[in-house]
């Protein structure tokens, strides 16, 4: 098969698609179903392929087989383990390497907390104090060294009401507390509208590549020979 | 013991290995019920410990390159573990497969989707691993067809669909019934505004130099993402951190309790 | 006047078509102000190409994503490998999230490199994927010695053997890491790679526009140097770098989808209200 042929082949493969997803969108129908089950299994054969292609070849068949690190062998019967949660007798074997799992991750867990927020913390803590000269960054507007500081103020104190918000979930006694976790809950309110502002906008982006796809690369490019 | 092994030795050596993890397989299934649970934990607590033990115990060396005893283990433990992981990717395979082949079987009612679903997962495999192996040209086209042609724009299709039901959400779901609704759609709007060219031209005749830039939507979406956004974020993040800490403890000391940690071995 | 209660086909249409519309004419629009993210971001890459320290030292381009968000990540990429082979850099491409990464990083490094006369193996490498699982300590590993870390390029030849990598051997060797990414992946290079090496390498990242709010505070706390927010983020830096693109064709249809959504939300709260006063009218 010629390169352009099959180059035209898989733009009309997608357009199909593209369009077989879509066609959801005006009501339930078996194009939908198709292509929704041609997706689930790909995406599944994907993960197959990867799998062996970029983790179980390189870093296991090919130690043992090639370079002979034989004792690799023993990553079977370990693997093995997982699959007796399907024994009624033995699925106990399967907690064993899970297990293992979870102590790794819980491992894990420490060492990044402690790379990832105690920095964090360190760096918050002292932004009131230590990030006056703000001024001069790009972006920092008539901002003075006054209100460098009270934006920076605020920061601490959203920071503040909004874990105060989160840890003093249960009843809140007292008039400070309360008041302390409303503000908490407001300033999280604008965070949110923010983040429905940027989900809408990666939404839309994701919506017009597929236009662009369905307009430039098939219609104009493929059928008019536009550029 | 644990040599590199060539040529006829090293499948000596593997017919070994395979005889000891037949050997050390049967073996644990002769371990009595009592035991299960201790062993279990013991597993669990040791995995932890080899992390927490690296990050805790004194290091040495030259500044840039500072370790201690259990560092050069880190690399090699972290690498069997996403073999073994991978592995066990088998378990969802053998779950998806298995409910698909019986409704294939059974035909019972949208089989012929279920079949749709099977043969795209092996003509996927085949043309994924195929071409890593096979160099004749029909190998690579099928995997054209079947990851650029299909997977890619079915993969894009389905993350962009969202944007269609975000519009019929803003239309019908979006209302102000709440003080804390009304300054999320304030925020939402002044962001949605601020990042796209068009709402930018509202404020464009304001100066963007002294005060006055404060005005221009663009500059208040930035003062919220990075004044109000960034330290709510931020706290919801130490809250997240702190619990995942917590939850991390209980996992290693196996204290987390629940259907799944409680049941008979 | 009433306001209509509109069948969500229709709506679907009017999106549609507000997309559509402008990817087939050309609507007026002015340019995208640079927001300050975008501003830091052009700024590090200019000195980090030009300060002596730094201009000679690799780029590590991180791609972590896959075709479900081309639109956005892979708009970024190319604008910020333009720039890149512009300023002559030398890059290696990464990925360690998807599998994907690799292939799209790839094909894409590769085109723009071809067009701009670099050659694969001295000019810029492609480490390849490598999976998530083992990340945190691959890259503590690779602080002190990438070529024993990550052992062979996509193409399974040796790094110490490829020419370009001879050179780049720990992290104080590499001078600037982009990350083009759909999930929050710029943490690992934060936690484990960024601060290992005697001075801290400049990291810059591209994410999805819904990831970005969550890597404002890095921004704050200054582990990031600079960002790419998404489409609009790619769109201002290809008109800061003055090489329209995707993303600048793209423009106009984020504008006038934003402005429905806009809209749509004051349509509908508008038709709450007359509903509400015509029911408290009925009870009266």
């Amino acid at each position: 098969m010629k390169e352009e042929t099959v180059k035209l082949i898989v733009i009309l493969l997608g357009v199909a698609s593209t369009l077989g997803i879509y066609s959801i969108l005006y009501k339930e129908n078996k194009v939908f179903r198709f292509f929704e089950h041609l997706y689930l299994g790909l995406a599944a054969g994907y993960s197959i392929s990867a799998a062996w292609n970029d983790i179980l070849r390189p870093q296991w068949w090919t130690l043992m087989m090639i370079e002979g690190r034989w004792w690799m062998l023993f990553a079977i019967p370990a693997a093995m383990m997982f699959y007796m949660i399907y024994s009624k007798q033995n699925s106990w074997m399967s907690r064993l390497i899970f297990g293992l799992f979870l102590g790794a991750t819980a491992g894990q867990t420490f060492q990044a907390f402690a790379a990832d927020y105690f920095p964090k913390f360190r760096t918050a803590a002292s932004k009131a104090v230590m990030d006056l000269p703000e001024v001069n960054q790009p972006g920092a507007y008539g901002l003075t060294p006054f209100s460098a500081a009270l934006n920076n103020v605020l920061f601490m104190v959203i920071l503040a009401s909004v874990m105060t918000y989160f840890f003093f979930s249960f009843e809140q006694k007292g008039k400070v507390i309360p008041s302390v976790s409303k503000f908490g809950r407001y300033t999280l309110m604008v965070a949110f509208g923010a983040l429905f502002g940027s989900t809408i906008m990666a939404r839309m982006s994701l919506l017009i590549g597929r236009m662009y796809f369905l307009i430039h690369d098939f219609v104009q490019v493929q059928l008019l020979h536009m550029q | 013991m644990f040599q590199v092994q060539h040529g006829a030795a090293l499948y000596t050596h593997l017919a070994g290995a395979a005889v000891v993890s037949v050997i050390l397989f049967f073996a644990l299934t002769l371990v009595p019920t009592k035991l299960r649970r201790p062993l279990i934990m013991a597993v669990t607590f040791a995995a932890g410990l080899f992390y927490a033990l690296e990050f805790f115990w004194p290091v040495s060396g030259p500044e840039s390159d500072q370790k201690n005893f259990l560092t050069s283990y880190i690399k090699p433990f972290s690498d069997i573990t996403t073999v073994l992981q991978s592995f066990a990717l088998g378990l969802g395979v053998y779950s998806l497969v298995s409910i698909h082949l019986r409704k294939v079987a059974r035909t019972q009612s949208g089989w012929a989707y279920s079949l749709v679903l099977i043969v795209s997962m092996i003509v996927m495999v085949i043309a994924h691993i195929g071409k890593e192996y096979i160099k004749a040209p029909w190998v690579h086209q099928l995997n054209e067809f079947a990851y650029s042609g299909l997977m890619k724009s079915l993969d894009a299709t389905m993350f962009s669909i969202i944007a269609f039901y975000i519009v019929s959400a803003a239309y019908r779901a979006f209302r102000i019934r709440s003080t804390e609704a009304t300054i999320l759609l304030v925020s939402a709007g002044i962001i949605m505004l601020g990042q796209v060219a068009i709402g930018q031209a509202i404020t464009n005749a304001i100066p963007n130099e002294g005060l006055t830039a404060n005005l221009r939507v663009e500059n208040m979406a930035n003062w919220i993402l990075k004044k109000v956004n960034s330290p709510a974020i931020m706290a919801i993040d130490f809250g997240l951190g702190v619990g995942g800490l917590a939850t991390a403890l209980r996992l290693w000391l196996s204290l987390e309790r629940g259907s799944y940690f409680e049941e008979e071995l | 006047m009433r306001i209509p209660q509109l069948d969500r086909r229709v709506l679907y249409l009017l999106l549609a078509l507000v997309v559509s519309i402008p990817l087939l004419v050309n609507v007026p629009l002015p340019p995208p102000a640079i927001t300050p993210p975008t501003k830091s971001f052009y700024e590090t890459i200019e000195t980090v190409s030009t300060d002596p320290k730094t201009k000679d030292k690799l780029v590590i381009i991180s791609c972590n994503f896959g075709s479900g968000t081309l639109a956005e990540n892979l708009s970024q990429l190319e604008a910020t490998l333009n720039h890149i082979v512009s300023k002559r850099m030398k890059f290696a491409i990464f990925a360690f999230n998807d599998p994907q990464g690799r292939d799209l990083g790839g094909s894409t490094a590769q085109r723009i490199a071809d067009k701009a006369g670099y050659k694969y193996g001295e000019d810029w490498v492609n480490w390849g994927f490598r999976p998530p699982q083992g990340i945190q300590s691959l890259l503590k590993a690779m602080v002190n010695d990438l070529h024993g870390a990550l052992g062979t390029d996509v193409k399974g030849t040796k790094l110490s053997t490829i020419p370009v990598m001879a050179n780049y051997k720990k992290a104080d060797d590499v001078g600037l890491i982009i990350e083009f990414a759909a999930a929050d992946t710029v943490k690992y290079w934060v936690q484990f790679f960024q601060r290992a090496g005697t001075t801290p390498i400049a990291t810059l990242f591209c994410p999805t526009s819904v990831m970005a709010n969550e890597a404002y505070p890095m921004l704050e706390t200054g582990q990031l140097q600079g960002m790419l927010v998404g489409l609009k983020g790619a769109n201002e830096f290809e008109t800061v770098m003055k090489r329209p693109g995707f993303a600048t064709r793209a423009s106009a249809s984020l504008s006038y989808s934003h402005l429905l959504i806009i809209l749509l939300i004051i349509l509908g709260n508008v038709g709450m209200i007359q509903d509400r006063k015509r029911q408290q009218g009925a009870t009266k």
